[in-house]
């Protein structure tokens, strides 16, 4: 009869690593989405920083 | 495959500077993005952002692509494994991580220093977007130390893939 090995269980400080990662990265996405910090805002192509509003909102609009 | 003792020691110093030149530079342009928040003198301000665009052009990201690509080759051809190992794969995560926040930020970055250029940063509608780069500069710092951490410790824990390959 096979003997079932029991599989090493997860060190605890992987699941601490997790955990936070999945924290962090949840409130990345959610300021993102909600708190005007996403990477579409963002431009590149110069100009003045007042100007990003308007760029977002044309390419937004098409 | 494994590598020479040789190789293996060259491969190992090239990653360590290349990580470690990461985190200086990074910790420089934390430095630059502080000053850039609360520096009150407009060419400072102009100064600093041109600054911040080079380093994180020229010195960043190719030392985290570098950091990246020599840790992954490092680790392949060692016992470590890529996938052997909880804090090798660890590391891999957070330095991933680090690459895409960075060239998500890089627009930001870049259209900060040309508005410098152009003198028409407007101090006060642009403090979110200097905060933004500032803590975004922080935490990254805070991720890269937390990766340093992991290959100086090596806390235990092996795969269930390492358990497999022996």
């Amino acid at each position: 009869m096979a003997i079932k090995q029991n599989p090493e269980p997860m060190p605890r400080w992987v699941k601490l690593f997790i955990a936070i990662l999945a924290i962090a990265v949840t409130v990345v996405v959610l300021l993102a989405l909600f708190g005007g910090h996403g990477p579409w805002q963002h431009t590149s192509d110069g100009g003045s920083i007042e100007l990003s509003a308007g760029r977002l909102s044309s390419t937004s609009s098409g | 495959m494994m590598m020479g003792a040789a190789l293996r020691r060259l491969v190992l110093t090239t990653h360590v500077a290349t990580s470690v030149g990461l985190l200086g530079a990074v910790a420089s342009f934390l430095a630059l993005a502080l000053t850039g928040l609360f520096a009150q003198r407009m060419p400072t301000i102009e100064a600093v952002y041109i600054a911040m665009d080079i380093i994180a052009r020229l010195v960043i990201v190719p030392l985290a692509f570098a950091a990246l690509l020599i840790g992954v080759v490092q680790s392949w051809y060692t016992p470590w494994g890529l996938f052997r190992h909880y804090w090798v794969i660890a590391k891999l995560v957070l330095t991933l991580l680090v690459i895409i926040i960075l060239l998500m930020q890089l627009g930001s970055i870049a259209a900060m220093a040309q508005a410098a250029a152009d003198r028409t940063i407007d101090a006060d509608g642009s403090f979110q977007r200097r905060l933004s780069l500032a803590v975004h500069a922080g935490a990254g710092l805070i991720v890269l130390l937390v990766s340093a951490v992991l290959s100086i410790y090596k806390p235990r824990g092996v795969t269930r893939y390492g358990r497999a390959r022996g």
